[in-house]
């Protein structure tokens, strides 16, 4: 039966909606940072679209400009409004569905993820699990280290301080000669280690990251696990990106989760609408759940 | 349970993002650049005009003669090199890049170079940045200004650039387009760029003492003084807190940095600071 429902499944579809939002924010990124560069030297190449400096359109500015703005009225140095509106933007979708701008907006963490996608071929099932999980677990509370330094020292110094060192902003301004050795650094390991391990700026220094990862703990969708009719598969499990044992929750609530909707039905999981992506508590069995549930 | 599958979750978060510019956008917040309008001083008696300190790399030579009076085709022949001729309408960012080949180790024009020139220009204060110098063509302009401050001009010349010789008092003066705010007359005295670091002694903790004595303290307060410091000198928490008119920082924290920090300009209250300082046994 469990056989006959993976047959069954059209899982290629979700998979590439996903990607699709990847790409598109991806060159949409690219496009405004690339624009705004060129038209700092002169060139009008890229006139269909409106450009603006990474930072202008990075919400993470939003973030940490918060307490210069709330005790000064002002913001940190770079920063426009534009950061707080979408920082604002992005905390609304992350109270609803968790990290999603990790999981489907981060053009950086597009671009490891596809690095990782060559990575995988490569090494198969030894793929994202070069790291010995004790370590692992260890290595991913780096990132609050990160988030706690660059917010200290941006409320501190009033400056974006994390600029220097941010392979995000090296990726899409390496050719300007703006960027800090430390940031080309930075780009070029991040790079590298995706070959080895997804995510590997995400899981374990992104700053951003960190701070959409807390809201996994109380998003109203969450990604959970109708045990009724789990079949005990553990496909979740190997899909997950984040390395996140979605098998043994009813409700994920992993700090890491980047709300990627790999491990659910529509895609690794397979058995029909067993892990999903939804508010409530799972029906009791499929057929009250058939009876009860709303799907959108 | 109220489930959300693929497809309703890439439309949502496209229109979430989308339609989040678009709504900010027409509410007007949006705004992906600085206003061009640099931040005026707060108090005293130039309270009202601009500060050059918030010059950013963004602004073009038009920007800046908007804001400050400083005519754009002579700032920027005055800061273009031999091999490259600097449009007015070019922002000043391009400064750092095209200087970084030519000049030595430890010296730059930038941006910061530029809030100095523009400072000695209009004779508004800023604090230089340590290593800022002013290209040859700079140093002429401005000494060609009627009251032009000859020790700063020494002090910010390349080394073996150029020889600034005293101003003549008749040389001719370049006709300052009326500013967007009010800026002091052109003939401010050389006090009024207090605080400039050299960047030849280069050494932290030296200033001159803006009146252009050129003596140097080892009590400073300069950019990179700390709260530590000051306490360390003699004053005390509620002495600082009194002139920067808020709670001070860390120990480690600079006052400059502070100030940032707290959206205020450093040189609002750098000189009484160091008045208090200066004060001290």
């Amino acid at each position: 039966m469990a056989i006959e429902t993976i047959k069954a499944k059209p899982k290629k579809a979700s998979r590439w909606l996903r990607r699709g939002v990847q790409i598109f924010f991806f060159l949409l990124v690219a496009l405004i940072a690339t624009n705004e560069a060129l038209e700092e030297r002169g060139v009008s190449a890229l006139s269909f679209v409106e450009g603006a400096s990474l930072h202008a359109i990075c919400p993470f500015g939003g973030v940490v400009s918060f307490w210069q703005l709330a005790t000064a009225g002002t913001l940190v140095k770079k920063v426009h409004e534009s950061s707080v509106a979408l920082a604002v933007i992005a905390l609304v979708l992350t109270i609803l569905f968790g990290p999603v701008i990790c999981g489907w907006i981060c053009p950086f963490g597009s671009i490891q993820e596809w690095i990782g996608s060559i990575g995988r071929k490569l090494f198969k099932k030894r793929y994202n699990a070069f790291v010995p999980r004790g370590l692992d677990r260890v290595l991913r509370y780096l990132r609050y280290v990160t988030l706690a330094w660059v917010t200290y020292m941006t409320i501190v110094s009033g400056k974006l301080i994390f600029q220097d060192y941010d392979p995000y902003y090296a990726l899409f301004n390496f050719w300007t000669g703006e960027v800090a050795v430390a940031g080309l650094v930075a780009l070029a390991l991040t790079l590298a280690l995706s070959l080895f391990v997804e995510r590997p700026f995400c899981k374990y220094a992104c700053p951003y990251g960190a701070f959409q990862g807390i809201f996994n703990l109380f998003r109203v969708f969450g990604v959970k696990r109708v045990a009724a009719t789990c079949i005990s598969c553990k496909a979740c499990d190997r899909a997950c990106p984040m390395i996140i044992e979605v098998s043994t929750s009813g409700t994920v609530r992993d700090h890491q989760c980047i709300s990627c909707l790999k491990c659910t039905s529509e895609d690794a999981c397979p058995v029909e609408a067993t892990v999903v992506l939804a508010a409530g508590k799972p029906a009791p069995s499929p057929a009250a759940g058939a009876s009860k549930g709303a799907s959108l | 349970m109220t489930r959300v599958r693929t497809l309703p979750m890439a439309i949502v978060a496209v229109a979430v993002m989308l339609g989040g510019v678009v709504i900010t956008k027409a509410i007007g917040y949006w705004n992906t650049s600085s206003t061009k309008e640099p931040v005026k001083f707060k108090e005293g008696e130039l309270a009202g005009l601009p500060n050059p300190a918030d010059i950013r790399g963004s602004y073009t030579w038009q920007d800046i003669e908007k804001a400050f009076g400083v005519p754009a085709v002579e700032s920027a022949r005055a800061f273009s090199t031999a091999d490259r001729a600097l449009d007015p309408a070019e922002r000043v960012s391009v400064l750092e890049e095209l200087y970084l080949p030519i000049l030595p180790p430890g010296l730059e024009i930038g941006t910061g170079a530029v809030r100095l020139y523009v400072s000695l220009y209009t004779g508004l204060p800023f604090e230089a940045e340590e290593g800022s110098v002013l290209p040859s063509g700079a140093i002429e302009l401005l000494a060609g200004r009627p009251g032009a401050d000859a020790e700063a001009l020494r002090r910010y010349s390349l080394p073996g650039a150029v020889t600034v010789a005293a101003p003549a008092p008749a040389a001719p003066v370049p006709a300052a387009p009326a500013p967007a705010a009010p800026v002091p007359a052109a003939t401010a005295p050389a006090a009024s760029v207090p605080a400039a670091t050299s960047p030849a002694a280069g050494q932290a903790g030296e200033t001159q003492s803006g009146t252009g004595s050129g003596q140097a303290s080892a009590r400073a307060v300069v950019g990179k003084t700390t709260f530590g410091d000051l306490y360390d000198w003699g004053l005390s928490e509620a002495q600082v807190a009194a002139v920067i008119g808020y709670q001070p920082g860390p120990r480690s924290q600079s006052v400059r940095d502070s100030a940032a920090a707290a959206g205020k300009e450093f040189s609002e209250f750098r000189t009484a600071l160091q008045a208090l300082v200066d004060a001290l046994p």
